[in-house]
């Protein structure tokens, strides 16, 4: 599986990361965690609002930083 | 004797403080609080902001942006994608400028705020110059720079029959026809009733029937929210509520109550020697901090609010507020990559002139 966090790098896309990081960690399964900084790739996947959070290269989240629930709820329902 | 003096000042300020809050801040926070969790969940944001992705002509794209703004509290990094796709696919450059201004700028709630903590004469202030520079803004930026400008229009009223015939309403039976009208408009009435009670709550006119005003409308407000609204809704709306409190509400009594403890170390206020007064300098001060800062969504109401403890004059401050939420250096890098280093200068300097101008204007009539 792969996570993606789409976000041009401001203070709530670096939140949205830390979330993402810390669910991973405690799940403690083999998650591949990245990053999209360009904002004409975020535009490609469609989102309108950062940042967002894309699973397997699909948005699930978009427009806010996510609770630490919901990660792990994404996250459970691709295994 | 030193001890009852000590004494009588902390429980002098614990009453101010209870005072403050209970007679101004309550009534209109908790609902306003409510709203912005509401807005942040149950909005559907995405009909909004399709309509503006699309090409529509400039007489519908510049009061689009404005609108849209309205309702989007969001921060000015969150909105660049939407930013960027207006103007490379949808209206131009000059209504995607308007947005990109309008939608952490002007949206109801930050004045909402802004009247409950620090005056409605400012939140009004703030509201009707932030639309207006934005659109200005944004026509002075399309038509310095026409090169870029595209032809494909699309008109936005298509969608909108779209949208109508989709819902396929029309061959129901009279009284199911207006249950669905209404759970359609759910969202309307719910927004409806949130604003009511905020209205009822506040506002002197109400002070006779105020207790039998909120208890119908709480009432009717929990009766829409069982009866239109998933689970899932109303735990986001709760949860997001419970985000904005917790961000807002202990700024706010942190800055009042650090603006005291300066106030009372300091025998003369050290910010009003610079910004105590509606100056030049003391304009551009404001809006200089505020362009280059980034705050999380609405916490320049509570920044400000310490500004204003602090004996920050009201023109610097309406500056200031002006300033704030619009970009931050963060954003502005971001934003220079979508539409380059000139025009990204020039829409800075535009924000840094007209908010100065206004806070220095604002300061004087006041005087």
């Amino acid at each position: 599986m792969k996570i993606e966090i789409l976000g041009t790098g401001c203070p709530k896309c670096i939140a949205a990361e830390e979330v993402v990081k810390k669910v991973v960690k405690n799940l403690g399964m083999e998650v591949e965690v990245g990053h999209v900084y360009d904002l004409e790739k975020i535009i490609e996947y469609g989102v309108m609002m950062t940042p967002a959070i894309a699973i397997n290269g699909k948005i699930k989240i978009e427009g806010k930083v996510p609770s630490e629930e919901e990660i792990e709820k994404l996250v459970k329902m691709h295994l | 004797m030193i001890q009852d003096i000590i004494l009588k000042a902390i429980n002098g300020g614990i009453y101010a403080l209870l005072d403050y809050l209970g007679a101004h801040v309550l009534t209109c926070l908790v609902p306003a609080f409510f709203i912005a969790g509401a807005m942040a969940t149950i909005l559907p944001k995405e009909k909004i902001l399709k309509y503006l992705g699309k090409n529509s002509p400039k007489y519908i794209a510049y009061p689009l942006s404005v609108v849209a703004g309205l309702l989007l509290a969001v921060c000015s990094c969150t909105i660049l994608p939407l930013f960027a796709g207006i103007k490379k696919k949808g209206a131009g450059i000059g209504p995607a400028i308007a947005f990109l201004y309008t939608a952490p700028a002007t949206n109801l709630l930050a004045i909402i705020y802004t009247g409950a903590i620090i005056g409605w004469d400012l939140a009004i202030s703030r509201i009707l110059l932030s639309i207006s520079f934005a659109v200005i803004i944004g026509i002075i930026i399309s038509s310095f720079f026409k090169e870029e400008e595209e032809e494909s229009k699309e008109l936005v009223s298509k969608l909108i029959e779209e949208q109508r015939r989709m819902d396929g309403i029309d061959g129901l039976p009279l009284h199911k026809r207006i249950i669905k009208r209404l759970e359609y408009n759910r969202i309307l009435i719910f927004f409806g009733i949130l604003f009511l009670i905020l209205i009822v709550g506040a506002w002197k006119v109400f002070e006779g029937i105020r207790v039998y005003g909120l208890v119908v409308l709480v009432a009717s407000l929990l009766i829409v929210v069982k009866y239109w609204f998933k689970k899932e809704e109303i735990k986001n709306w709760l949860v997001e509520t419970y985000k904005f409190f917790k961000t807002i509400f202990p700024l706010l009594l942190v800055g009042v109550f650090i603006a005291g403890v300066l106030t009372a170390l300091l025998p003369e206020k050290i910010l009003a020697n610079y910004v105590g007064s509606n100056t030049v300098f003391a304009n551009l001060a404001g809006v200089l901090f505020g362009v280059f800062m980034y705050f999380p969504t609405l916490v320049e109401v509570p920044m400000a609010r310490m500004f204003l403890n602090l004996g920050m004059a009201r023109g610097p401050l309406l500056a200031y507020l002006l300033a704030d939420p619009v970009t931050s250096l963060p954003s502005l890098l971001v934003v220079r990559k979508i539409m380059g280093t000139k025009r990204t200068l020039v829409y800075s300097i535009l924000i840094i002139i007209f908010c100065t101008i206004s806070g220095l204007i604002y300061g004087f009539i006041i005087s």
